[in-house]
């Protein structure tokens, strides 16, 4: 086991940086999870792992090792791929014995560990059948104990699971994160899925554009994003934007386009006059009384929508300035009939203020429909 | 892309089934266009062969295995068809040498040239065997830039004498069925996809190893059926023999030429054509058995030749 | 699955690659034919098998143009005599590729036996009456002849010292050595040569085989097949002698190649003719074109402007005399009544051709 590490790591292709300015650290022993949108790098940088591609500037440790420059063979990590990559010329037992035959292990000891491994993934009875043969999550599998089989120092996954169908894949989920517990691999995991992001990782990076956003836990993300960009790309959330009317210690105040003032957190330095973004999460919004003082932020709308998801129920309201926020609301809270004039009300606790100019991605994020992250 | 969410419902599988109903009746024509200009006259050809001949391409009501019995006793004809299998087996063990390796670079070169490159290719096969051959002469003549290269670093005094013989038939070989093999080892190599490489190498494998226990093995069935094209082009081959053995290597084509040509001798023309067309036969049998014999049920897991 | 989707995303970048290749290629065609819709022969195609090279290109300079001026169209098919007869053959008779065509005196016996050609109407071919006598057969009218014997690189022999050969057997000289061609069977100055050899050796038409040992002390560095073919070789260096016909060292001369003719003994006769026939298939659509393409091909300005530029003798006397005094011509071929009676003309009749054909193919050391 071996923790991975980026020294400044770029990489440019012709002009562009599809990576810059790369610093991370894996522990050992993590499950991390590279989380972005396509084109963001993090599929380079998974491969600047393996040694498929050299970084245009930067060190990459393995365990401490400088392995920047080493051919992927001699850096003795797994790599479970996106098609999976079976060899369609060999069995499922010859597959996963594959890394250990390069090495010249021991027939006897390569057929133990072989077999050791088909209980691990649970196919057993699968050894002497072709790739063909096989259902998808049982390529999967296969693709996952070839990796495994000479017990690497870190386990590379690139969109393993993009191939699955829903159920399938959330079964292999699970069963992903008991194999890394058991085994305790460093384990890097390329996704766009945040979801999956979620249920997997003990930390997630986020990237875009080449550049980390932000690296924590799936609750840091949820609950601190660092700006808007990971706010709206981590689970579902409204924006809001006006300018700052007034800052007290690490709240601000923001007063809207239509003169109604929202506080909240501020994420970073404000200043009064200063343009700002207003983040909230659907179910921090509730839908009160016209009169109630409960919430210190309070704005009136109308509902638009209403969409039944069993336990919980989703609101579409239009405010005075025209935006629609989302508010989800558990079942049983009472009904909202549509078209009708409410009041919603949240805690400024609970309201993220990211000041400054809007980035490209806060200003994608900010897009008119708060609902831009709804499935 | 989740294959389970684009797996077609039974309403799309009956139109599939329709359509590819369809399709396989678009077949037919193409069949039948086969069945009139090979087929028929191949039959013609082997129905005449068991005649004797009577001169100026009649042939004799009764049937009879003469023809062959003269044929397959001739040592004349036997070194012929020994003569035209090694050279037509050399020129093709020379191209595999030389497409592999620059078809599998150019299908793994991720450049947007390849595509006109194999369209340069496609258009060299399409230049007239006899310019080609000019322009062998120019390279390789007596009086050609090899030679004269040769001569002024004073390597030889004499020039080398490479063509009219059947080095030249072989070079001639080598040039007239290059272009088609690299082209059909690309369309191989292109099939097997990059990734199985990368997995090779990252669970530890060497360039080589990797070459020969992933590649390799998914290219041979290509690899074959290619060079079996290949080989049977070269059998048949008349062009490059006459004119680059410049008269001096009788392959079995030039043999079959002189005798329905000059000897106006249909009967043994067509004995001639359907010996080399049984060994050209069996030649491909015996590979594709031995190519079974090798790979058991594996083989249909592996890539094959696109010959579109 | 997602194993076979990169399988066929693969395929289709192949199947793109081909499609692209195969548009490329899809370019047009260009037809010409250019003929006046007005004229006695107005509406006919005439096809006319012969030679390729500069020989067609002169057919259609100074007769397929003029016939054309006269309402036909005219087409050639491009062979070796052999190679045409064969295509007359395996049409049987029937539906002849082509209506006139030129042709050698060991490939037209068979076919008139076979009633392969007509007889020819020497009423619709007024040109015909100057011609010689030997010139007027009943199958076939002897447009021209070529003269064969030693065509040499004149250059080459000064410097290497060698005389001009004076027999066949004499390019067996080993400074010749690689650089000798020799007619293959199915090329027109084939049986010239041959038979020369075998004069040389004591033979004659009934005992060829006498040439083969000779032939292969020679050691020919190639059996060439086609004459613009060896054109090049001349011009390049690469062969310095081949039995050959005069007309090609006249146009070679004319390139600035340093050719020279020789001609050697035949027995008592000296030189060679090799006649050149016309005929015509029995089962054209185009007689009275067939006949016309004769006619004006025997015309006493046809018969000069192309014996002076292939090369060749012409039949009609007037044109003879008129190109005696050509200056590109002298030196290389003969003209006198004399000259071409003294010249040998091969005796087919007398050769059993199957057999010298078998010899040819097996006892040639190669």
């Amino acid at each position: 086991m071996a923790g991975v590490v980026f020294e400044g790591v770029s990489k440019l292709f012709g002009d562009i940086a599809v990576v810059r300015d790369l610093n991370l650290e894996v522990r050992e022993s993590e499950f991390l999870v590279l989380l972005g949108p396509s084109g963001c790098g993090k599929t380079t940088t998974l491969r600047m792992v393996a040694g498929f591609i050299v970084p245009s500037a930067g060190t990459i440790r393995i365990g401490g090792e400088d392995v920047t420059r080493l051919p992927p063979r001699a850096r003795n990590i797994g790599m479970v791929f996106q098609d999976y990559a079976l060899f369609p010329n060999m069995t499922v037992a010859e597959n996963i014995g594959f890394g250990l035959r390069e090495r010249k292990v021991e027939k006897s000891a390569l057929d133990r560990r072989v077999a050791e491994l088909l209980e691990l993934i649970r196919l057993p009875h699968l050894a002497g059948r072709f790739p063909s043969e096989l259902s998808g999550g049982q390529q999967q599998r296969v693709a996952l104990a070839r990796a495994l089989a000479y017990s690497p120092r870190v386990l590379l996954m690139d969109e393993p699971l993009g191939a699955l169908d829903l159920k399938l894949r959330e079964a292999m989920q699970i069963e992903l994160h008991r194999m890394q517990r058991e085994l305790r691999i460093t384990t890097i995991f390329v996704t766009h899925d945040q979801e999956e992001a979620m249920g997997l990782s003990d930390r997630i990076v986020v990237m875009a554009d080449g550049q980390v956003q932000q690296v924590g836990s799936p609750e840091d993300l949820y609950t601190r994003p660092a700006n808007p960009f990971v706010a709206n790309f981590i689970g579902k959330i409204n924006f809001l934007s006006g300018e700052v009317a007034a800052v007290e210690g690490g709240r601000c105040t923001v007063r809207l386009a239509d003169q109604a003032t929202v506080s909240g957190i501020a994420q970073d330095r404000c200043q009064a006059g200063q343009r700002a973004q207003i983040a909230i999460r659907p179910e921090a919004l509730r839908l009160i009384e016209p009169g109630s003082a409960e919430f210190a932020n309070r704005l009136p709308g109308r509902v638009k929508r209403r969409r039944f998801f069993g336990n919980i129920v989703h609101y579409s309201v239009a405010t005075a300035s025209g935006q629609e926020l989302l508010v989800e609301s558990t079942t049983g809270a009472g009904t909202v009939a549509l078209e009708q004039t409410v009041w919603i009300g949240w805690q400024p606790e609970l309201t993220l203020i990211y000041p400054g100019a809007a980035t490209a991605h806060a200003a994608q994020a900010a897009s008119p429909s708060p609902a831009g992250s709804l499935a | 892309m989740a294959a389970g969410a684009r797996r077609p419902s039974a309403d799309h599988a009956d139109l599939a089934s329709e359509r590819s109903r369809l399709w396989r009746l678009l077949l037919w024509p193409p069949f039948v266009i086969a069945l009139a200009l090979l087929v028929l006259p191949q039959a013609v050809f082997v129905w005449m062969s068991f005649h004797k001949s009577l001169g100026m391409g009649l042939v004799s009501d009764f049937l009879t295995i003469e023809n062959y019995r003269r044929v397959l006793t001739d040592p004349f004809y036997l070194h012929a068809m020994w003569m035209t299998f090694y050279l037509s087996l050399g020129a093709t063990l020379i191209n595999l040498a030389l497409a592999l390796p620059t078809a599998y670079y150019l299908a793994r070169l991720r450049s947007r040239w390849v595509s006109y490159f194999v369209v340069l290719l496609l258009v060299s096969l399409f230049v007239t065997v006899v310019i080609k051959v000019l322009a062998l002469y120019l390279v390789l003549g007596k009086e050609g830039m090899i030679n004269h290269t040769l001569r002024a670093l004073y390597l030889i005094s004499e020039p080398v004498q490479m063509l009219n013989s059947q080095l030249g038939v072989l070079i001639g070989l080598v040039q007239y069925t290059l272009p088609l093999l690299v082209m059909l080892m690309i369309g191989v190599f292109q099939t097997i996809p990059s990734s199985l490489e990368d997995a090779a190498e990252v669970h530890g494998a060497t360039w080589f190893s990797s070459l020969s226990r992933v590649v390799l093995p998914l290219a041979w069935p290509g690899v074959i059926a290619g060079s079996l094209i290949v080989f049977n082009m070269n059998m048949g081959a008349f062009t490059s023999a006459v004119l680059l053995g410049g008269g001096r290597v009788l392959t079995f084509p030039v043999l079959i030429h002189r005798k329905v040509i000059l000897d106006v001798d249909y009967a043994m023309g067509a004995t001639l054509s359907t010996v080399l067309l049984v060994f050209v036969l069996l030649v491909n049998l015996a590979s594709v058995l031995l190519l079974r014999e090798r790979r058991g049920s594996g083989s249909q897991r592996a890539a094959t030749v696109h010959v579109s | 699955m997602s194993a076979s989707a990169g399988y066929r995303i693969a395929r289709r970048q192949a199947i793109k690659t081909l499609g692209a290749g195969a548009a490329a290629l899809s370019m047009p065609s260009i037809l010409s034919g250019a003929y006046a819709q007005t004229g006695d022969l107005a509406g006919q195609t005439v096809k006319i098998g012969t030679w390729g090279g500069s020989w067609r290109d002169a057919l259609e300079k100074h007769i397929g143009s003029k016939l054309a001026a006269r309402g036909a169209k005219v087409e050639y098919v491009i062979d070796t005599p052999s190679g045409n007869v064969a295509k007359l053959v395996a049409a049987r008779g029937r539906d002849a590729p082509f209506d006139g065509f030129e042709t050698a005196p060991e490939l037209l016996p068979p076919l008139a036996k076979a009633n392969m050609v007509m007889k020819l109407d020497y009423a619709k071919m007024p040109n015909s009456k100057a011609l010689p006598a030997f010139a007027r057969g009943d199958y076939h009218v002897v447009t021209g002849a070529t003269l064969d014997g030693i065509v040499y690189n004149e250059a080459k022999f000064k410097e290497l010292g060698i005389e001009p050969p004076k027999h066949y057997s004499e390019l067996d000289n080993p400074k010749l050595k690689g650089r000798v061609a020799f007619p293959d069977i199915a090329h027109s100055q084939h049986y010239n040569a041959v038979l020369g050899v075998a004069l040389e050796a004591g033979g004659d038409e009934a005992s060829m085989a006498k040439a083969i040992p000779v032939i292969n002390k020679i050691a020919p560095a190639q059996f060439y097949n086609a004459s613009v073919d060896l054109g090049n070789k001349f011009s390049s260096g690469e062969v310095w002698a081949a039995p050959w016909h005069a007309g090609w060292a006249v146009r070679l001369k004319r390139t600035g190649v340093p050719v020279a003719m020789s001609y050697q003994k035949f027995g008592a006769k000296f030189g060679a003719m090799l006649p050149v026939y016309y005929s015509v298939s029995a089962s054209t659509k185009s007689q009275a074109g067939a006949l016309a393409f004769a006619d004006t091909y025997l015309s006493p300005d046809v018969q000069f402007e192309f014996g002076k530029f292939t090369g060749s003798v012409p039949m009609d006397p007037a044109a003879r005399a008129k190109m005696a005094q050509d200056p590109e011509s002298k030196g290389f071929l003969m003209f006198s009544d004399a000259e071409l009676n003294n010249a040998k003309e091969v005796d087919f009749s007398k050769i059993d051709l199957a057999a010298w054909r078998e010899a040819w193919t097996r006892d040639i050391k190669r």
